[in-house]
């Protein structure tokens, strides 16, 4: 539902759309040209699983922009240093991809995402794009330390993955691929057994002899929070206290969450040394 | 500019060629209202409850958050499409028909065609695959075991067949 | 009535009658009706939780090309008192078709548009413009009972106080915002001088949506000749069409109301919902117009009663319950809608299958600037059952006796009456406790650390209060038997049940028999499909018809053989006499000539009334839901892990196993969600679950380790060869059994639902906290 300016709410779907126009662009200048025609009120679909909730809240799409075709942002690339997801990736096509394995428990983090019928269609483009705080690939990759790449008009830049919601810069981009540096091997274990609640997701990195674990946490209203701790440290619950005491939604309050952060860290701790 | 597409796709083992279609339909109206195939049941239109999973190239999606121009070039199978031309049902819909797999009926075709691609996909899953599986549509009747069961006897049924 | 000595087809077929139908994709809903012309409604809602409507225009909505009809309150005053009554609701008529001088909830109607697409209504929707004057909204109970709350109606609405028999009474607005009130008192409340112990337990109780799959939906004619036709997913239409006889003063045999397979309703699509304004339009635009709510626009329409439950109980030392008081609050919402039936259900459930010297309950309809609630599977008992049995364990715990033994040392036996007035209860409650604690290994339960056991009894009066319904039958030259009832096939196998009963009788094979489309102008009246009445009251008219036919189909065969009724049976439409077989279908074309003829049969049921009975007429049968569950608690996180669910029904004779089966844990695996997770939750005015997504409903990967579902026939039940309801048992026992596996479990009491990990994590950190104090104040 949506609300229309001086009356009231209004139930909508995909049956509000009027027809559109629809391009297809097979490089990526081409779909950063499209979405820039702002005129035209331009529209990315990748798996289109969103959108259908965003025609609910009155999206109109003038021209979809096609981005299936563009094969440059579709792969799954890794180098010495480098995991890098293209876009158009769908979560099935991504956890069940061989070369995640080069960080260990990313496939079955990202496995355990939605659901298997949606995984068939929802890439991680989208969950990106889509800036809802009830979705999950933007607190796996906050702690796997990830870079998003995008291309707009002037060219190509790079956000990090916990920035995204704060920048205006997204207009007309296109997001391209998602880039894991993978110094440090990191390996990461993601408990969601609480959500919609609460999730976190842990991840640890190799720096010489000692190690740094990066969590994200999140509630299904709330975006990431980011700590880093060394994993050696002894007694880390007071480093929660740092949590902002607004950090807290209607079904959980600030004090259960920051008590338990260490109580679910300590397991994850434990379920990453196993991992090795 | 004109705001329609042209398509060639494969419904339920029937080739359709040059079909003219507003851009912003999606597939589960196509379905519904051009080809009158009603047994694909629109509920939530948002791909959550997945009551009009069809068959898209082996795999199970939601039609209500397909536009009908995805399905150029692809193989689509509905809950009509499952029968045989004999009128003999699948052994999907004989299973969940023998154990009364269903009650109100409304997520039961998009039920259904989950578990034929998980079958197609997957001849042998275990307990554990179905669960994970039918855990991708919602049925507020049955409280599911009994599905699981009757997704198990499929398998056990087309093992049969096969033999 | 005529009890079968043995069934012959009953228990040969299993498959459901709608089985093909549904595992086809050929069964048709209302959402599958289209009519030639037909136009799609679409509504503009409230954006604010209570305020009061100064102006609307819709001047240029009505401009907008392919827009048929515009509805908003100034088209309703163009019509007369005596052409239009545009309120409507069950015992009180507080719901306005279109708001007229406030709106009452975020989410109420302030106008609909008929137009030739859903995208022109929305459009033109859109282009109203309302004024608002803001008022101070109330979005809980206790919001709403304050002293400086705003009253919601600030007029009494149009209300009816029905007939109570002994100890109950109703009263409307017995305060502000509470629009109905139901007392109950038996006994003396002396009762309680002699009670060894007193003990007050409070409860809340959460709100879920039913969401069921198939969305409210109706499609509506208003033809040139001022007849009205309804296609609509409604569990019963005929109240329905009384209703909408009341509110459009139209005859009722100008309206007729067609009801096909309805997609799951769970309470939700009783009396009004989309109908009238489908009508409404379709009155202004003369032309079919088709009403269909999205899922969102569901959760805004009917929910669940959240509910502050207080529980006062005598007992003495050794566990016998002696006394009770209560006073139950319902949240009902902005509107009234079926909140008094609940509130008569929930009043009346309080006490549990237990025996009291003393009870004295009321329970009150809270009115919130929330969605209306309304009646939702369990109708009260789901609410009561989750107080009553957590403060069983409470006080168990309390007095140092088992939980189990407890519940036995108080149940009622089988032919003991509920209350004074009241029939006697119809199952052997104590047996279906041994099987599921049997089940649930209560006497060697698990002993690992932080995991326990619970057990609980569900409990309500089946059947529905003063509920008739009519049955008819007939059978052609051949044989082939029609059956019309008005029981609506919504999942809970009517249609395979019913059909079932009447071959049964007939001894015929149940393909033979055909239950009719319902249509208000031919089938024979029937107060609703609800109160898991399908198979005791409906099963109990069809049971009569089919006896009057076969009867006839006797009497006719002996006169024409010559001999008595009794020598001869019913056989696969022919006649045995001894060893002869004897065709029908040449007797009847003998007698009543070449065209052959039509015997039919006519069935009726209603408990009989009784001013001895609270309720007016003593309850048709009583529903258990046996339950008990297996969990451990992770004492650091909170969360609860169900192990083993066992949930039970006694179905009386289960007239199709696998309908049974499919009530039971359908309803257990919708009273997990409710004790684990789903819930409504508002923020002030604005529910910020209100969408399939965001609102979590259990999925398979829900369901418990293991999953148990007992189906008992103990054979005692007023429905045909013993049969009794099913539908809403399920639901019952389970969050309680949770809650007081988890007391089991860890020492800790959630009185609260859902049991989500951090309210656990809470009680558990009390418990703590406690103890330690303790240990100090010891030093
Ligand atoms: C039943 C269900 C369960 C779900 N469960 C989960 C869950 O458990 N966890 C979770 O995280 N999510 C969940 N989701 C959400 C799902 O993961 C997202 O909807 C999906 O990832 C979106 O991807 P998409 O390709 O379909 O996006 P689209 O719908 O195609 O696009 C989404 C948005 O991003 C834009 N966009 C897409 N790609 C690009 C691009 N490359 N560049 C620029 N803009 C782009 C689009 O314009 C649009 O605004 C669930 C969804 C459903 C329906």
């Amino acid at each position: 539902m949506y609300q229309a300016s001086n009356s009231g709410l209004i139930s909508t779907s995909s049956r509000d759309l009027n027809a559109f126009k629809m391009v297809k662009p097979k490089t990526i200048a081409d779909a950063v040209s499209y979405l820039n025609d702002f005129d035209s009120v331009p529209v990315a679909y990748a798996g289109g699983v969103d959108l259908a909730t965003a025609y609910r809240e009155n999206k109109q799409i003038g021209t979809l922009v096609w981005l299936k075709e563009i094969d440059e942002i579709s792969d799954i690339t890794v180098s010495d240093d480098n995991l890098r997801i293209g876009a158009l990736v769908t979560h099935g096509q991504g956890s069940a991809n061989e070369k995640l394995a080069c960080v260990r428990g990313l496939q079955e983090s990202w496995g355990k995402i939605a659901n298997v019928r949606i995984r068939f269609s929802a890439t991680i483009g989208g969950n990106l794009m889509a800036l809802r705080t009830s979705y999950e690939m933007p607190i796996l990759l906050s702690a796997l330390k990830a870079r998003i790449n995008f291309a707009n008009k002037d060219g190509l830049f790079t956000l990090a993955a916990d920035e995204m919601s704060q920048t205006p810069r997204l207009t007309g981009a296109l997001l391209t691929s998602v880039d894991i540096p993978l110094k440090g091997k990191p390996q990461i274990d993601y408990e969601r057994s609480m959500r919609p609640l609460y999730t976190q997701a842990a991840v640890k990195f190799q720096d010489g002899d000692n190690s740094l674990i990066r969590i994200a946490i999140a509630t299904e209203h709330l975006p990431p929070y980011i700590f880093e701790i060394p994993e050696r440290l002894e007694d880390f619950d007071q480093i929660f206290e740092s949590l902002p005491p607004d950090y807290a939604d209607l079904r959980l309050d600030n004090n259960y969450i920051r008590y338990l952060i260490p109580v679910i860290l300590k397991r994850q701790i434990k379920r990453l040394a196993k991992g090795q | 500019m004109k705001n329609t597409t042209t398509l060639s796709f494969i419904l339920n083992s029937k080739e359709y060629e040059s079909i003219e279609v507003p851009t912003c339909v999606t597939l589960g109206d196509l379905l519904r209202e051009e080809f009158g195939l009603r047994g694909t049941n629109l509920s939530c239109n948002q791909g959550v409850c997945g009551s009009c999973t069809v068959i898209i190239d082996g795999n199970p999606i939601a039609a209500c958050h397909t536009f009908a121009f995805e399905i150029d070039g692809k193989n689509i199978r509905t809950i009509e499409g499952l029968e045989c031309a004999d009128g003999s049902l699948d052994p999907v819909q004989e299973s969940f028909a023998e154990l009364s797999a269903f009650q109100c009926g409304y997520c039961t075709p998009g039920m259904i065609m989950l578990s034929r691609a998980l079958l197609d996909q997957n001849p042998n899953p275990s307990e554990e695959l179905i669960k994970e599986w039918i855990s991708s549509n919602i049925c507020r009747c049955t409280g599911y075991a009994m599905i699981i069961e009757a997704v198990q006897l499929a398998a056990k049924k087309i093992k049969e067949s096969e033999a | 009535m005529t009890k079968l000595e043995t069934l012959n087809i009953l228990t040969s077929d299993t498959r459901r009658r709608d089985a093909y139908d549904k595992v086809t994709g050929r069964a048709n809903y209302t959402t599958d009706v289209t009519l030639p012309n037909m136009l799609h409604a679409k509504v503009l809602r409230s954006p604010m939780g209570h305020a009061r409507i100064i102006k609307i225009d819709s001047s240029s909505a009505r401009k907008i090309m392919g827009v048929h009809a515009v509805l908003t309150r100034e088209d309703i005053k163009k019509y007369s008192e005596s052409e239009l009554m545009p309120v409507y609701g069950y015992f009180i008529k507080d719901q306005p078709i279109v708001a007229m001088d406030k709106v009452l909830y975020k989410g109420d109607i302030v106008a609909a548009v008929a137009a030739e697409s859903e995208r022109i209504a929305n459009k033109a929707l859109a282009t109203i413009r309302v004024d608002y004057e803001p008022l101070p909204a109330v979005t809980t109970i206790n919001d709403a009972l304050a002293s400086n709350a705003p009253e919601l109606f600030e007029e009494p609405p149009v209300g009816i106080v029905p007939a109570y028999g002994e100890g109950a009474s109703g009263k409307l607005r017995s305060k502000k915002n509470i629009c109905y009130t139901f007392n109950y008192e038996t006994g003396s409340a002396n009762a309680f001088n002699k009670c060894d112990h007193v003990f007050e337990d409070e409860f809340k109780f959460s709100r879920m949506h039913h969401l069921h799959l198939e969305p409210f939906i109706t499609v509506a004619s208003w033809s040139d000749d001022n007849k009205i036709d309804i296609w609509t997913a409604c569990q019963n239409p005929f109240p329905l069409r009384k209703e909408i006889s009341r509110i459009f003063k139209k005859p009722e045999n100008d309206i007729s109301v067609k009801v096909s397979y309805i997609g799951g309703g769970f309470g939700a699509k009783n009396n009004c919902k989309t109908e009238p304004i489908a009508v409404m339009l379709s009155r202004i635009a003369r032309q079919p117009v088709r009403f269909c709510l999205t899922a969102e626009e569901g959760f805004y329409t009917n929910t669940q009663h959240a509910a502050i439950l207080k529980i006062k109980t005598g007992v003495m030392n050794d566990g016998s319950l002696v006394a009770r008081e209560s006073e139950i609050l319902l949240d009902s919402g902005a509107y009234s809608d079926g909140s008094p039936l609940v509130a008569e259900k929930a009043g009346y459930r309080i006490p549990g299958p237990y025996h009291y010297e003393h009870l004295k309950t009321t329970c009150h309809c809270v009115m919130t600037n929330t969605a209306p609630a309304g009646p939702f599977r369990g109708f009260g008992g789901t609410q009561t059952t989750w107080a009553c049995e957590s403060q069983i364990d409470m006080i168990a715990e309390r007095l140092g006796i088992s939980p189990y033994q407890m519940r036995m040392n108080n149940l009622l036996d089988k032919g003991q009456a509920f209350v004074p007035g009241e029939s006697g209860m119809d199952s052997d409650i104590k047996l279906g406790l041994d099987l599921v604690a049997k089940e649930i290994n209560y006497k060697n339960p698990p002993k690992e650390p932080n995991r326990g056991i619970g057990l609980s009894i569900g409990f309500k009066d089946g059947g529905g209060v003063n509920k008739p319904a009519t049955a008819r039958i007939k059978a052609s030259t051949n044989g082939d038997i029609f059956l019309q009832c008005g029981t609506i096939e919504m999942g809970q196998g009517a249609q395979t049940a019913l059909p079932n009963i009447v071959a049964e009788i007939m001894n015929t094979p149940t393909e033979r028999v055909r239950l009719m489309p319902i249509d208000t102008n031919h089938t024979p009246f029937d107060q609703g499909t609800n109160a898991s009445s399908s198979i005791a009251v409906m099963g109990q008219a069809v049971e009569r018809a089919a006896l009057d036919l076969k009867s006839k189909i006797l009497n006719f065969s002996a006169e024409q053989l010559n001999c008595k009724t009794e020598e001869i049976k019913l056989d696969n439409w022919t006649i045995r006499k001894g060893n002869e077989t004897i065709p029908i279908i040449p007797m009847i074309m003998g007698f009543y000539g070449g065209t052959g003829f039509e015997f039919s049969g006519e069935g009726f049921h209603k408990s009989p009334n009784s001013h001895l009975a609270p309720l007016e007429a003593p309850c048709v049968f009583w529903e258990y839901g046996w339950g008990a569950a297996d969990v451990t608690v992770d004492i650091e996180t909170g969360q609860i892990i169900v192990n083993k669910l066992v949930v039970s029904g006694d179905a009386g004779k289960a007239i199709n196993l696998n309908v049974c089966r499919g009530q039971d844990e359908g309803a257990a695996i919708m009273g997990l969600g409710q004790s684990l997770f789903e819930t409504m939750i508002y923020d002030n005015a604005d529910l910020i679950n209100g969408d399939p997504l965001s609102y979590r409903v259990p999925m398979a990967r829900d369901l418990p380790a293991s999953f148990i579902s007992l189906t008992q026939e103990q054979g005692y039940g007023p429905g045909p060869f013993g049969s009794k309801g099913m539908g809403e048992g399920g639901i019952l026992p389970v969050a309680s059994a949770i809650a007081n596996a988890v007391y089991n479990a860890v020492g800790v009491r959630l009185t609260e639902l859902p049991m989500s990990p951090d309210r656990v994590n809470k009680a558990l950190l009390e418990k703590q906290y406690n103890y330690c104090k303790q240990d100090t104040s010891r030093d």
